[in-house]
Protein backbone atom coordinates (compact mmCIF):
# COMPACT_ATOMS: atom_id res chain seq x y z
CA UNK A 1 0.00 0.00 0.00
CA UNK A 2 1.42 3.34 -0.96
CA UNK A 3 1.48 6.28 1.37
CA UNK A 4 -0.26 9.36 0.02
CA UNK A 5 2.08 11.21 -2.29
CA UNK A 6 4.46 8.29 -2.79
CA UNK A 7 2.38 6.23 -5.20
CA UNK A 8 2.82 6.01 -8.96
CA UNK A 9 2.40 9.49 -10.35
CA UNK A 10 0.62 10.43 -13.51
CA UNK A 11 3.00 11.50 -16.23
CA UNK A 12 1.14 14.37 -17.89
CA UNK A 13 3.56 14.53 -20.82
CA UNK A 14 2.07 12.96 -23.95
CA UNK A 15 3.74 9.70 -24.96
CA UNK A 16 4.96 11.20 -28.24
CA UNK A 17 6.90 13.89 -26.37
CA UNK A 18 8.46 11.69 -23.70
CA UNK A 19 11.29 10.47 -25.91
CA UNK A 20 13.08 13.79 -26.20
CA UNK A 21 12.54 15.16 -22.70
CA UNK A 22 15.90 16.20 -21.25
CA UNK A 23 17.61 16.43 -24.66
CA UNK A 24 19.01 19.71 -25.98
CA UNK A 25 16.55 21.57 -28.16
CA UNK A 26 17.19 22.47 -31.79
CA UNK A 27 17.22 25.76 -33.56
CA UNK A 28 13.55 25.83 -34.58
CA UNK A 29 12.17 25.36 -31.06
CA UNK A 30 14.58 27.87 -29.61
CA UNK A 31 13.94 30.45 -32.32
CA UNK A 32 10.20 30.18 -31.78
CA UNK A 33 10.68 30.63 -28.03
CA UNK A 34 12.95 33.59 -28.68
CA UNK A 35 10.36 35.05 -31.04
CA UNK A 36 7.75 34.97 -28.31
CA UNK A 37 10.17 36.63 -25.88
CA UNK A 38 11.13 39.34 -28.38
CA UNK A 39 7.46 40.02 -29.05
CA UNK A 40 6.81 40.42 -25.35
CA UNK A 41 9.77 42.74 -24.87
CA UNK A 42 8.77 44.87 -27.87
CA UNK A 43 5.20 45.12 -26.57
CA UNK A 44 6.49 46.02 -23.11
CA UNK A 45 8.77 48.70 -24.57
CA UNK A 46 5.97 50.21 -26.63
CA UNK A 47 3.67 49.90 -23.64
CA UNK A 48 6.20 51.80 -21.58
CA UNK A 49 6.16 54.66 -24.09
CA UNK A 50 2.36 54.70 -24.03
CA UNK A 51 2.43 54.69 -20.22
CA UNK A 52 4.76 57.66 -20.15
CA UNK A 53 2.54 59.52 -22.59
CA UNK A 54 -0.54 58.87 -20.47
CA UNK A 55 1.23 59.96 -17.29
CA UNK A 56 2.44 63.19 -18.91
CA UNK A 57 -1.07 63.91 -20.10
CA UNK A 58 -2.51 63.34 -16.64
CA UNK A 59 0.05 65.58 -14.98
CA UNK A 60 -0.34 68.53 -17.39
CA UNK A 61 -3.19 68.08 -19.83
CA UNK A 62 -3.16 71.71 -21.02
CA UNK A 63 0.46 71.87 -21.97
CA UNK A 64 0.64 68.26 -23.20
CA UNK A 65 3.11 67.36 -25.90
CA UNK A 66 3.86 63.66 -26.61
CA UNK A 67 7.53 62.92 -26.00
CA UNK A 68 9.68 62.01 -28.94
CA UNK A 69 11.99 59.03 -28.33
CA UNK A 70 14.64 58.17 -30.80
CA UNK A 71 15.02 54.63 -32.14
CA UNK A 72 18.20 54.32 -30.08
CA UNK A 73 16.29 55.17 -26.90
CA UNK A 74 13.66 52.55 -27.71
CA UNK A 75 16.44 50.07 -28.43
CA UNK A 76 18.22 50.86 -25.19
CA UNK A 77 15.02 50.43 -23.17
CA UNK A 78 14.28 47.21 -25.00
CA UNK A 79 17.75 45.87 -24.22
CA UNK A 80 17.32 46.78 -20.57
CA UNK A 81 13.99 45.04 -20.41
CA UNK A 82 15.39 42.01 -22.21
CA UNK A 83 18.37 41.77 -19.85
CA UNK A 84 16.22 42.02 -16.71
CA UNK A 85 13.62 39.65 -18.08
CA UNK A 86 16.12 37.01 -19.12
CA UNK A 87 18.11 37.27 -15.88
CA UNK A 88 15.00 36.83 -13.78
CA UNK A 89 13.77 33.96 -15.93
CA UNK A 90 17.08 32.05 -16.06
CA UNK A 91 17.76 32.37 -12.34
CA UNK A 92 14.27 31.62 -11.04
CA UNK A 93 12.54 28.99 -13.15
CA UNK A 94 15.01 28.55 -15.98
CA UNK A 95 12.20 29.41 -18.36
CA UNK A 96 11.24 32.59 -20.15
CA UNK A 97 7.63 32.82 -21.21
CA UNK A 98 8.63 31.81 -24.72
CA UNK A 99 10.54 28.84 -23.32
CA UNK A 100 7.54 27.85 -21.25
CA UNK A 101 5.30 27.99 -24.31
CA UNK A 102 7.73 25.84 -26.29
CA UNK A 103 8.47 23.46 -23.41
CA UNK A 104 12.11 24.45 -23.02
CA UNK A 105 14.32 25.15 -20.02
CA UNK A 106 17.74 26.70 -19.59
CA UNK A 107 20.01 24.70 -17.31
CA UNK A 108 23.52 25.14 -16.07
CA UNK A 109 26.62 23.03 -16.46
CA UNK A 110 25.27 20.18 -14.32
CA UNK A 111 21.79 20.27 -15.76
CA UNK A 112 20.31 22.25 -12.87
CA UNK A 113 18.94 25.73 -12.44
CA UNK A 114 21.42 28.57 -12.97
CA UNK A 115 22.58 30.86 -10.19
CA UNK A 116 22.12 34.61 -10.41
CA UNK A 117 25.54 35.70 -11.72
CA UNK A 118 25.75 33.17 -14.55
CA UNK A 119 22.12 33.91 -15.33
CA UNK A 120 22.91 37.64 -15.63
CA UNK A 121 25.95 36.91 -17.76
CA UNK A 122 23.95 34.70 -20.09
CA UNK A 123 21.13 37.28 -20.25
CA UNK A 124 23.62 40.00 -21.20
CA UNK A 125 25.22 37.76 -23.82
CA UNK A 126 21.85 36.86 -25.33
CA UNK A 127 20.74 40.49 -25.38
CA UNK A 128 23.94 41.75 -26.96
CA UNK A 129 24.49 38.88 -29.39
CA UNK A 130 21.15 37.28 -30.19
CA UNK A 131 22.39 35.84 -33.45
CA UNK A 132 24.60 33.51 -31.43
CA UNK A 133 21.48 31.38 -30.98
CA UNK A 134 21.71 30.12 -34.53
CA UNK A 135 24.99 28.37 -33.88
CA UNK A 136 22.92 25.60 -32.27
CA UNK A 137 21.85 24.55 -35.76
CA UNK A 138 25.50 23.91 -36.64
CA UNK A 139 26.77 22.70 -33.26
CA UNK A 140 26.94 18.92 -32.89
CA UNK A 141 25.57 19.32 -29.38
CA UNK A 142 22.79 21.76 -30.26
CA UNK A 143 24.60 24.50 -28.30
CA UNK A 144 24.40 28.19 -29.13
CA UNK A 145 27.45 30.45 -28.79
CA UNK A 146 26.19 31.49 -25.35
CA UNK A 147 25.86 27.86 -24.36
CA UNK A 148 29.40 27.10 -25.53
CA UNK A 149 30.89 30.02 -23.67
CA UNK A 150 28.90 29.66 -20.45
CA UNK A 151 28.55 25.85 -20.64
CA UNK A 152 24.78 26.02 -20.38
CA UNK A 153 22.13 24.01 -22.21
CA UNK A 154 18.60 24.55 -23.40
CA UNK A 155 16.69 21.32 -23.00
CA UNK A 156 13.23 20.04 -23.77
CA UNK A 157 11.37 19.92 -20.48
CA UNK A 158 7.67 20.35 -20.89
CA UNK A 159 6.27 22.15 -17.89
CA UNK A 160 4.04 20.06 -15.63
CA UNK A 161 2.06 20.79 -12.50
CA UNK A 162 3.97 19.37 -9.51
CA UNK A 163 0.79 18.98 -7.52
CA UNK A 164 -0.46 16.18 -9.77
CA UNK A 165 -2.16 13.72 -7.39
CA UNK A 166 -0.93 10.18 -7.01
CA UNK A 167 -3.32 7.52 -8.21
CA UNK A 168 -4.12 6.12 -4.79
CA UNK A 169 -4.46 9.44 -3.00
CA UNK A 170 -8.13 9.71 -3.82
CA UNK A 171 -8.89 6.31 -2.35
CA UNK A 172 -6.78 6.80 0.75
CA UNK A 173 -8.33 10.16 1.48
CA UNK A 174 -11.82 8.71 1.31
CA UNK A 175 -13.38 8.28 4.77
CA UNK A 176 -13.53 4.60 5.68
CA UNK B 1 -28.51 -29.54 4.61
CA UNK B 2 -27.21 -28.48 7.94
CA UNK B 3 -26.10 -31.87 9.29
CA UNK B 4 -22.66 -33.21 8.60
CA UNK B 5 -21.85 -36.68 7.22
CA UNK B 6 -21.16 -38.13 10.72
CA UNK B 7 -24.68 -37.34 11.89
CA UNK B 8 -26.09 -38.86 8.70
CA UNK B 9 -24.11 -42.10 9.25
CA UNK B 10 -25.38 -42.44 12.83
CA UNK B 11 -28.96 -41.92 11.74
CA UNK B 12 -28.57 -44.56 9.03
CA UNK B 13 -27.16 -47.10 11.53
CA UNK B 14 -30.06 -46.49 13.92
CA UNK B 15 -32.54 -46.94 11.10
CA UNK B 16 -30.91 -50.21 10.03
CA UNK B 17 -31.07 -51.61 13.57
CA UNK B 18 -34.73 -50.66 13.81
CA UNK B 19 -35.56 -52.34 10.50
CA UNK B 20 -33.75 -55.61 11.41
CA UNK B 21 -35.39 -55.78 14.82
CA UNK B 22 -38.84 -55.45 13.34
CA UNK B 23 -38.16 -57.86 10.46
CA UNK B 24 -37.84 -61.08 12.54
CA UNK B 25 -39.67 -61.62 15.83
CA UNK B 26 -37.27 -63.39 18.18
CA UNK B 27 -38.20 -66.76 19.78
CA UNK B 28 -38.11 -67.37 23.52
CA UNK B 29 -34.68 -68.57 24.62
CA UNK B 30 -36.04 -71.92 25.91
CA UNK B 31 -37.49 -72.76 22.49
CA UNK B 32 -34.60 -71.55 20.35
CA UNK B 33 -32.25 -74.44 21.28
CA UNK B 34 -34.56 -77.37 20.43
CA UNK B 35 -35.74 -75.67 17.29
CA UNK B 36 -32.17 -75.20 16.10
CA UNK B 37 -31.39 -78.88 16.86
CA UNK B 38 -34.48 -80.03 14.94
CA UNK B 39 -33.60 -77.87 11.97
CA UNK B 40 -30.04 -79.18 11.89
CA UNK B 41 -31.23 -82.80 12.04
CA UNK B 42 -33.79 -82.24 9.27
CA UNK B 43 -31.21 -80.69 7.01
CA UNK B 44 -28.73 -83.48 7.75
CA UNK B 45 -31.29 -86.18 6.91
CA UNK B 46 -32.93 -84.39 4.01
CA UNK B 47 -29.76 -83.91 1.97
CA UNK B 48 -28.99 -87.65 1.32
CA UNK B 49 -32.69 -88.44 0.86
CA UNK B 50 -33.05 -85.78 -1.81
CA UNK B 51 -29.85 -86.93 -3.51
CA UNK B 52 -30.99 -90.57 -3.59
CA UNK B 53 -34.45 -89.59 -4.86
CA UNK B 54 -32.88 -87.51 -7.61
CA UNK B 55 -30.64 -90.35 -8.79
CA UNK B 56 -33.50 -92.88 -8.61
CA UNK B 57 -35.81 -90.53 -10.54
CA UNK B 58 -33.27 -90.13 -13.31
CA UNK B 59 -32.81 -93.95 -13.45
CA UNK B 60 -36.54 -94.77 -13.74
CA UNK B 61 -37.44 -91.85 -16.03
CA UNK B 62 -37.09 -93.81 -19.37
CA UNK B 63 -39.28 -96.62 -18.03
CA UNK B 64 -41.94 -94.19 -16.82
CA UNK B 65 -41.92 -92.37 -20.17
CA UNK B 66 -42.30 -95.67 -22.09
CA UNK B 67 -45.09 -96.85 -19.77
CA UNK B 68 -46.97 -93.53 -20.20
CA UNK B 69 -46.69 -93.70 -24.00
CA UNK B 70 -48.03 -97.23 -23.96
CA UNK B 71 -50.86 -96.30 -21.61
CA UNK B 72 -51.80 -93.12 -23.53
CA UNK B 73 -52.01 -94.84 -26.92
CA UNK B 74 -52.56 -98.57 -26.30
CA UNK B 75 -52.36 -100.80 -29.38
CA UNK B 76 -55.52 -102.12 -30.95
CA UNK B 77 -57.64 -99.31 -29.44
CA UNK B 78 -59.33 -96.80 -31.79
CA UNK B 79 -57.60 -93.39 -31.68
CA UNK B 80 -60.60 -91.48 -30.33
CA UNK B 81 -60.87 -93.90 -27.45
CA UNK B 82 -57.30 -93.70 -26.27
CA UNK B 83 -56.49 -91.90 -23.00
CA UNK B 84 -54.40 -89.36 -24.99
CA UNK B 85 -57.40 -88.36 -27.11
CA UNK B 86 -59.49 -88.14 -23.98
CA UNK B 87 -56.86 -85.89 -22.34
CA UNK B 88 -56.76 -83.66 -25.46
CA UNK B 89 -60.52 -83.21 -25.41
CA UNK B 90 -60.35 -82.23 -21.75
CA UNK B 91 -57.56 -79.74 -22.52
CA UNK B 92 -59.60 -78.17 -25.37
CA UNK B 93 -62.55 -77.73 -23.13
CA UNK B 94 -60.44 -76.21 -20.36
CA UNK B 95 -58.74 -73.84 -22.82
CA UNK B 96 -62.10 -72.61 -24.14
CA UNK B 97 -63.28 -72.02 -20.62
CA UNK B 98 -60.06 -70.17 -19.75
CA UNK B 99 -60.35 -67.79 -22.72
CA UNK B 100 -64.01 -67.13 -21.95
CA UNK B 101 -63.30 -66.41 -18.34
CA UNK B 102 -60.07 -64.46 -19.07
CA UNK B 103 -61.61 -60.99 -18.99
CA UNK B 104 -63.55 -61.76 -15.86
CA UNK B 105 -60.48 -63.20 -14.27
CA UNK B 106 -58.42 -60.07 -15.07
CA UNK B 107 -61.10 -57.84 -13.63
CA UNK B 108 -61.42 -60.07 -10.64
CA UNK B 109 -57.65 -59.97 -10.19
CA UNK B 110 -57.65 -56.17 -10.36
CA UNK B 111 -60.43 -55.94 -7.79
CA UNK B 112 -58.68 -58.42 -5.59
CA UNK B 113 -55.43 -56.45 -5.79
CA UNK B 114 -57.33 -53.23 -5.03
CA UNK B 115 -58.59 -54.83 -1.92
CA UNK B 116 -55.51 -56.74 -0.90
CA UNK B 117 -52.69 -54.27 -1.63
CA UNK B 118 -53.89 -51.42 0.62
CA UNK B 119 -54.84 -53.88 3.29
CA UNK B 120 -51.38 -55.45 3.23
CA UNK B 121 -49.16 -52.51 2.31
CA UNK B 122 -50.56 -49.89 4.67
CA UNK B 123 -49.99 -51.88 7.86
CA UNK B 124 -46.56 -52.80 6.52
CA UNK B 125 -45.74 -49.16 5.92
CA UNK B 126 -47.08 -48.28 9.35
CA UNK B 127 -44.63 -50.72 10.85
CA UNK B 128 -41.50 -49.59 9.07
CA UNK B 129 -39.74 -46.21 9.06
CA UNK B 130 -39.56 -45.85 5.29
CA UNK B 131 -37.43 -42.71 5.43
CA UNK B 132 -34.84 -44.39 7.62
CA UNK B 133 -35.03 -47.47 5.44
CA UNK B 134 -34.35 -45.45 2.30
CA UNK B 135 -31.55 -43.55 3.99
CA UNK B 136 -30.04 -46.82 5.23
CA UNK B 137 -30.46 -48.92 2.11
CA UNK B 138 -30.49 -46.56 -0.86
CA UNK B 139 -27.34 -45.03 -2.33
CA UNK B 140 -28.85 -41.57 -2.44
CA UNK B 141 -25.77 -40.06 -4.00
CA UNK B 142 -25.98 -42.43 -6.96
CA UNK B 143 -29.71 -41.97 -7.21
CA UNK B 144 -29.51 -38.16 -7.20
CA UNK B 145 -26.57 -38.27 -9.60
CA UNK B 146 -28.56 -40.45 -12.00
CA UNK B 147 -31.53 -38.10 -11.72
CA UNK B 148 -29.36 -35.07 -12.39
CA UNK B 149 -27.80 -36.84 -15.35
CA UNK B 150 -31.19 -37.20 -16.95
CA UNK B 151 -32.22 -33.56 -16.59
CA UNK B 152 -30.84 -30.17 -17.61
CA UNK B 153 -30.77 -28.55 -14.20
CA UNK B 154 -29.79 -25.12 -15.53
CA UNK B 155 -32.70 -25.09 -17.93
CA UNK B 156 -34.98 -26.30 -15.16
CA UNK B 157 -33.89 -23.52 -12.80
CA UNK B 158 -34.21 -20.89 -15.52
CA UNK B 159 -37.66 -22.21 -16.34
CA UNK B 160 -39.05 -22.75 -12.86
CA UNK B 161 -37.22 -20.32 -10.57
CA UNK B 162 -38.01 -16.61 -10.32
CA UNK B 163 -34.39 -15.61 -10.40
CA UNK B 164 -35.13 -11.92 -10.13
CA UNK B 165 -36.87 -12.48 -6.81
CA UNK B 166 -34.16 -14.78 -5.55
CA UNK B 167 -31.35 -12.40 -6.45
CA UNK B 168 -33.22 -9.39 -5.09
CA UNK B 169 -33.88 -11.17 -1.81
CA UNK B 170 -30.23 -12.22 -1.60
CA UNK B 171 -29.02 -8.70 -2.29
CA UNK B 172 -31.50 -7.26 0.22
CA UNK B 173 -30.11 -9.51 2.91
CA UNK B 174 -26.49 -8.54 2.19
CA UNK B 175 -24.56 -5.36 2.91
CA UNK B 176 -22.76 -5.54 -0.37
CA UNK B 177 -20.63 -2.46 0.22
CA UNK B 178 -19.34 -3.79 3.53
CA UNK B 179 -18.78 -7.19 1.96
CA UNK B 180 -16.74 -5.72 -0.89
CA UNK B 181 -14.70 -3.58 1.51
CA UNK B 182 -14.03 -6.61 3.68
CA UNK B 183 -13.27 -9.15 0.96
CA UNK B 184 -11.84 -7.17 -1.95
CA UNK B 185 -8.34 -5.68 -2.03
CA UNK B 186 -9.52 -2.41 -3.49
CA UNK B 187 -6.05 -0.91 -3.76
CA UNK B 188 -4.70 -3.79 -5.87
CA UNK B 189 -7.85 -3.80 -7.93
CA UNK B 190 -7.57 -0.06 -8.55
CA UNK B 191 -3.93 -0.45 -9.57
CA UNK B 192 -4.81 -3.24 -12.00
CA UNK B 193 -7.60 -1.17 -13.51
CA UNK B 194 -5.33 1.84 -13.86
CA UNK B 195 -2.70 -0.33 -15.52
CA UNK B 196 -5.28 -1.64 -17.97
CA UNK B 197 -6.86 1.64 -18.98
CA UNK B 198 -3.99 4.11 -19.32
CA UNK B 199 -5.59 6.50 -16.84
CA UNK B 200 -2.85 9.12 -17.20
CA UNK B 201 -3.70 9.48 -20.87
CA UNK B 202 -7.39 9.92 -20.07
CA UNK B 203 -6.64 12.51 -17.38
CA UNK B 204 -4.29 14.31 -19.71
CA UNK B 205 -6.86 14.41 -22.48
CA UNK B 206 -9.65 15.54 -20.19
CA UNK B 207 -7.60 18.19 -18.37
CA UNK B 208 -5.83 19.74 -21.33
CA UNK B 209 -8.13 21.97 -23.29
CA UNK B 210 -8.05 23.03 -26.90
CA UNK B 211 -5.33 25.60 -26.14
CA UNK B 212 -3.21 22.87 -24.56
CA UNK B 213 -3.58 20.70 -27.63
CA UNK B 214 -2.58 23.63 -29.88
CA UNK B 215 0.51 24.28 -27.75
CA UNK B 216 1.41 20.58 -27.73
CA UNK B 217 1.01 20.50 -31.48
CA UNK B 218 3.22 23.57 -31.91
CA UNK B 219 5.91 22.08 -29.71
CA UNK B 220 5.88 18.76 -31.57
CA UNK B 221 6.00 20.58 -34.90
CA UNK B 222 8.95 22.62 -33.68
CA UNK B 223 10.75 19.45 -32.62
CA UNK B 224 10.10 17.96 -36.05
CA UNK B 225 11.50 21.18 -37.55
CA UNK B 226 14.58 20.88 -35.33
CA UNK B 227 15.26 17.40 -36.58
CA UNK B 228 14.76 18.41 -40.19
CA UNK B 229 17.15 21.38 -39.95
CA UNK B 230 19.71 19.26 -38.09
CA UNK B 231 19.50 16.59 -40.78
CA UNK B 232 20.00 19.12 -43.59
CA UNK B 233 22.95 20.78 -41.93
CA UNK B 234 24.57 17.48 -40.94
CA UNK B 235 24.21 16.30 -44.52
CA UNK B 236 25.62 19.56 -45.82
CA UNK B 237 28.59 19.26 -43.45
CA UNK B 238 28.91 15.57 -44.35
CA UNK B 239 28.64 14.42 -40.76
CA UNK B 240 28.21 10.74 -40.24
CA UNK B 241 27.75 10.56 -36.49
CA UNK B 242 24.53 11.54 -34.80
CA UNK B 243 24.35 14.67 -32.68
CA UNK B 244 25.04 14.42 -28.95
CA UNK B 245 21.99 16.12 -27.57
CA UNK B 246 21.97 14.47 -24.16
CA UNK B 247 22.01 17.24 -21.60
CA UNK B 248 24.56 17.12 -18.81
CA UNK B 249 23.72 16.14 -15.29
CA UNK B 250 20.33 14.53 -15.38
CA UNK B 251 19.92 11.97 -18.16
CA UNK B 252 16.19 12.43 -18.53
CA UNK B 253 14.71 14.63 -15.85
CA UNK B 254 11.62 13.29 -14.16
CA UNK B 255 8.92 15.78 -15.04
CA UNK B 256 7.23 15.27 -11.69
CA UNK B 257 10.36 16.25 -9.74
CA UNK B 258 11.12 19.94 -9.23
CA UNK B 259 14.65 20.82 -10.28
CA UNK B 260 17.04 21.74 -7.50
CA UNK B 261 19.34 24.76 -7.56
CA UNK B 262 22.78 24.18 -8.92
CA UNK B 263 25.52 24.66 -6.36
CA UNK B 264 28.34 25.61 -8.71
CA UNK B 265 28.06 27.01 -12.15
CA UNK B 266 30.19 28.62 -14.77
Amino acid sequence: MHEPGTGPQINPIPPKARGFQGLRAGVVSRTMAGGVDYLLVILTTLGSYVGVVVLLFLFDPRDFHPPTWSFGEFLLLGFAYMFLYLTLSFATTGRTIGARVMGLRVVGRKGKKMRWVPAALRAAFCTAFPIGLFWCAVSRENRSVQDLVLRTSVVHEWPVAHEAPTLLDAELRRPS
Amino acid sequence: MTEGPTTDDAAAADARALVVRRAGPSLPASVEGPVDVALGAAVTVARPVVAVAFVAGRAVEPFVRGAWSLAARPPLVPAEWTPAAFANRLADRGRTLRFAAGADATELTGQTLDLVVPTVVEPVLDRIDLTSLVIARVDLERLVGAVFDTMDLTELVLDRVDLHRVVTAALDSLDLTALVRERVDLASLAEEVVDEIDLPDIIRESSSGVAGEVVDGARLSAVAGDELVNKWIDRFLQRRKARRTQAPGEAAPDPTEPAGEESTDA
